[in-house]
């Protein structure tokens, strides 16, 4: 086994090897929880095993299959067998399913192709694995041979009878009728037509498929009602058409054979067959929603990392000779993380602010340049509203006050006659203030401090250049929550929380080692950044999921970094459905799909027409590359108009002028005139 | 096989004597001065620009000047390519140059293959290095990316079902958005090298190299292996990816994947021409449907490769 330097940096089950996937492995719950009580293994009934990426389902299917059966059974086949199943795990990428189409040949040929040579795929691991079982049990020759004539047998389209004496014959006889093929889709490229005697079917599809394990299953004793089950991962590498053969199989398989099918969410695109029936969860298989099954089971996710954290970390300690018992790993590891608090944030800015001018107060100065005049009136001006107060988040609520109030001034065409008004407003908040700072009654500031303090918090660390101050929560248990129940985003922060901090000299893993604030930060950026990057989404449907995420994260992040927020801390928008076009419907699909926005399923009633809203949030994992937050507090309501633009790709052209409409209403000065002015159009951030 | 032992020459241009009169010249027209100024220059009985619909920004009124130029629509090399051995006399005696410089990488692949093939035994290349190209590390090739394929005709014909231990060698360039699709793609494939142009065809080009590959490096944390070859060099290149391979015989499955320069694109056509009768291995390539042309700044020199085709 790999001794790593980084017990995180193994991110996917691919990479481990058969004992690694063994060692590692880790259940979501017990009994009823486990991953297996819902697979089942024992049961006939075909499982649809779907996820986004990094849900696992590559680690539970290959800890079902064969070659784990064994590692767990210690190569004992009578104990593989009491599990009355044998896994045979494929991985479709290797099918290469792109070879099947185009190149001149039509598409029933392909199909016809196609079919012919899945069985020959699959029979190859399924003769193997036999052979295994074979030998072990010392098949007698006798039954040898009467298994191979009901498989030669099962060739019946062969001009003279096929007399294959052994497995591994068998296995050659087969390989060489998948190498013709292989030569003749290759080929075909050039010749545009198949040489059919070289592809011509030597058996009804699925005959070696379902009749091998049939003739077997009757045959030999010790494998009698012993389960064979085709594990098929990556199912979203086929062709749709493709899919609708795989789901043909699901609807034609015979005992002892069923499928499991692993595939990402995305990729469950079709239940038809090949008899245009369509196959019915519940009855001809059973869907399992990984992502669905998780935030299902919220209270028993942040056990389940916990767990997996816990296990890389002893076996990446025990490798090194340590031995330190797991209960003591968790908490020695979470210790390591520095705690985040707003004081020292406050505290930081507010020592800075005394030695040079941070830069709320260097905007709020050239924005009144629009109002007050002369010019060198304002310096005093904004000294006035500080009035003395050190504190810059102090500042900043008196700060928002004076926006919110200036904004409400109704003198558009007066606006330099609103010095004394300005001024009027700022008396009238430094006298609210004191109030608030001397614990009289002060119901505005109150509810300012109640609903803007992490969002002004977060505006002083971006404005000022530092956002990496702006964590807002740290350590393991916000991890859980940012990693939005996905065990590989977890693990991503923790590889790259390691990782940087190895980097920075933290020395993360050893007795005296660290995670700073400042690793942290950079860990969940570094995070945010892979996954966006790594959106499973190709051509031209990849450009539009782009640019509405861009859209709604501009959108977003105004709310947040602008001088009045009408709402607190919002990374979620509410939409009526019923108002989007069936483009922008389609959008909120794919992004809901692709895991890029998560849907609360609790929605709520619009306030005026009680029309039933969705309410989605972006993935939290997403929002450290916008500065956004990830506790659901205040919701965007987006209204026709806003949703549509966003979502609506035809109408994308449209959106920076919308954008800039409901930038004026929230950033001062407020100016109608910016509608034109394209220079002003984003925010500093 | 040893790669070594094929010539490589190089030129400041066509004028020093070292170039013979071909029968057919074939390059691709990609509105580069340097592609432009070796057809015009070379000799050859015949010459043919092949006109990609990939590239998108060429209009039919810059090259229709030309008598001799060969255009499908089709995006697709195999249906691209249908009519050309109708239309030009190829044989195996044929006197055929070929600049590389301005082609789609498949359609390169697709045409050696066909050459060959054909019976074709001796090809030269041609490579005209530019002086840098427009944008630096930031140079766009392509532009939406879209499936990951076999290249056609270069698909595997010793397919292994088995995928416990399968190999990818990226040819890893510039475009880093190609190199993200193809390591998605094939996110499990256990073994992974990138192949970096070094020497690179400029100082400033490895490091830019580097940079890119940095990008990605999310995708490839483990059994991620990364080897050299020079930028301008096919047989060296040809020469690693059998190296490389060598080194573990049960490789269950090989995928070659050619994304940096045009000389390490004719190294993978050359070691799989080699070895496709005999390993699993298949050239796969992330296709795009539109190409951005004049993306290279000057002409520093030209290279000439000389095939000899098994």
């Amino acid at each position: 086994m790999k001794n790593l330097e980084n017990p995180f940096s193994v991110l996917k089950a691919t990479e481990f090897t058969n004992e690694e996937i063994k060692e590692y492995w880790v259940d979501f719950g017990h009994g009823k929880n486990s991953v297996f009580n819902f697979l089942n293994p024992t049961t006939d009934l075909p499982k649809y095993l779907l996820g986004s990426k990094g849900t696992g389902k590559t680690h539970i299917l290959k800890y079902a299959s064969y070659p784990l059966q064994k590692l767990k059974a210690n190569n004992d086949f009578n104990k593989i067998l009491e599990e009355k199943y044998i896994g045979l795990y494929y991985e479709l990428y290797g099918y290469n399913a792109s070879r099947f189409k185009g190149k001149g040949i039509d598409q029933d040929q392909w199909n016809t192709v196609f079919e012919y040579y899945l069985d020959l795929f699959l029979a190859d691991k399924l003769l193997k694995t036999y052979s295994e079982f074979f030998d072990f049990f010392k098949v007698n020759d006798d039954l040898l041979q009467s298994v191979l004539k009901g498989i030669n047998n099962l060739f019946n389209q062969t001009e003279s009878p096929l007399e294959c004496k052994s497995i591994k014959e068998l296995i050659d006889y087969i390989s060489l009728l998948r190498k013709k093929i292989d030569s003749e889709i290759n080929n075909v490229a050039f010749t545009r037509k198949f040489n059919l005697s070289e592809i011509k079917s030597l058996f009804t599809p699925g005959d070696l498929i379902f009749g091998i394990p049939e003739l077997i299953s009757q045959q030999v004793i010790q494998l009698k009602d012993v389960k064979i089950i085709y594990i098929l991962d990556e199912i979203e590498k086929l062709e749709e058409w493709q899919k609708v053969y795989i789901n043909t199989l699901v609807w034609d398989k015979r005992k002892p054979v069923t499928f499991w099918l692993g595939m990402r969410t995305w990729g469950y695109t079709t239940w038809t067959t090949k008899s245009t029936e369509l196959i019915r969860d519940g009855h001809e298989f059973n869907k399992i929603d990984l992502d669905s099954f998780i935030s299902n089971n919220q209270e028993l996710y942040p056990e389940f990392v916990s767990n997996l954290c816990v296990n890389r970390l002893t076996k990446y300690f025990s490798k090194r000779g340590i031995s330190i018992e797991a209960k003591n790993i968790k908490k020695d590891f979470e210790d390591k993380f520095e705690q985040y608090s707003e004081e020292s944030v406050v505290e930081y800015f507010s020592n800075l602010g005394k030695r040079k001018e941070l830069a709320h107060i260097t905007k709020l100065k050239e924005k009144l340049k629009y109002v007050i005049k002369p010019e060198k009136a304002i310096n005093s001006f904004v000294a006035k509203l500080i009035d003395d107060e050190e504190n810059v988040l102090f500042q900043k609520y008196k700060f928002f006050k004076f926006y919110k109030d200036w904004y409400n001034l109704d003198s558009d065409n007066k606006r330099l006659k609103r010095q004394w008004t300005l001024e009027n407003i700022m008396f009238a908040i430094n006298d609210e203030f004191r109030k608030y700072k001397t614990g009289s009654n002060s119901i505005v500031f109150e509810e300012i401090v109640d609903k803007r303090k992490k969002d002004f918090i977060a505006q002083i660390c971006v404005e000022n250049n530092e956002p990496a101050r702006n964590i807002e929560h740290s350590g393991i248990d916000s991890f859980i929550e940012r990693s939005q129940c996905n065990p590989r985003n977890f693990l991503m922060i923790l590889m790259k929380c390691v990782e940087i901090g190895n980097l920075r000299n933290e020395k993360t893993l050893e007795p005296e080692g660290k995670v700073s604030l400042e690793t942290q930060y950079r860990a969940l950026y570094d995070t945010a950044e892979w996954f966006y990057k790594t959106i499973e989404i190709k051509g031209e449907e990849a450009k539009k999921l782009y640019d509405s995420l861009q859209f709604l994260s501009d959108i977003l992040k105004l709310y947040r970094y602008c001088d009045k927020p009408t709402e607190t801390s919002v990374f979620g928008f509410s939409i009526t459905h019923e108002d989007l076009s069936n483009e922008a419907k389609r959008q909120i699909g794919d992004m809901e799909t692709y895991s890029i926005i998560v849907k609360d399923i609790k929605g709520r009633k619009e306030r005026n027409t009680s029309r039933e809203e969705n309410r989605y949030f972006l993935n939290k994992t997403l929002c450290p590359l916008w500065g956004l937050p990830i506790k659901k507090r205040g919701i965007l309501d987006l209204n026709r108009e806003t949703a549509n633009l966003i979502f609506n790709y035809t109408l994308k052209n449209q959106f920076e002028s919308s954008y800039k409409k409901i930038r004026s209403k929230l950033v001062a000065p407020f100016l109608k005139e910016e509608l034109t002015n394209s220079s002003q159009n984003t925010l500093d951030f | 096989m040893d790669y070594s032992i094929f010539y490589t020459t190089k030129h400041k241009n066509l004028e020093d004597g070292s170039f013979e009169e071909y029968d057919l010249f074939i390059s691709g027209f990609d509105l580069c001065e340097r592609t432009k100024k070796i057809y015009d220059e070379i000799k050859s009985k015949e010459k043919v620009w092949l006109i990609f619909p990939q590239y998108k920004d060429i209009k039919d009124t810059d090259y229709n000047s030309y008598s001799n130029y060969y255009f499908d629509s089709s995006y697709e090399e195999d249906t691209y390519f249908e009519k050309f051995l109708g239309k030009y006399n190829v044989s195996s005696e044929i006197k055929l140059c070929i600049d590389i410089t301005g082609f789609i990488r498949p359609h390169l692949i697709f045409l050696i293959k066909m050459l060959y093939m054909t019976g074709v035994k001796k090809i030269d290349f041609l490579y005209s290095e530019p002086n840098h190209y427009e944008r630096g590390e930031n140079t766009s090739f392509t532009g939406i990316t879209g499936a990951v394929e076999s290249v056609k005709w270069c698909s595997s014909e010793n397919n292994n079902p088995d995928s416990d231990n399968d190999l990818l060698i990226v040819a890893t360039g510039y475009d880093d958005k190609l190199v993200q699709k193809i390591l998605q793609d094939k996110l499990r494939v256990k073994t992974k090298y990138h192949l970096i142009g070094f020497p690179s065809l400029q100082l400033d080009m490895y490091q830019e190299n580097i940079l890119k590959l940095n990008q990605t490096k999310e995708l490839v944390e483990n059994n991620s292996y990364t080897e050299f070859a020079p930028a301008m060099d096919p047989f060296i290149t040809a020469q690693t990816i059998h190296d490389i391979i060598e080194r573990d015989k049960s490789y269950t499955n090989i995928y070659l994947c050619p994304i940096s320069t045009k000389p390490h694109t004719l190294g993978v056509a050359l070691y799989y021409l080699n070895n496709f009768r005999t390993k699993p291995v298949s050239i796969i390539f992330p296709y795009s449907k539109r190409y951005n042309i004049k993306t290279a700044i000057g002409m520093k020199r030209i290279w000439k490769y000389t095939f000899e085709l098994p």
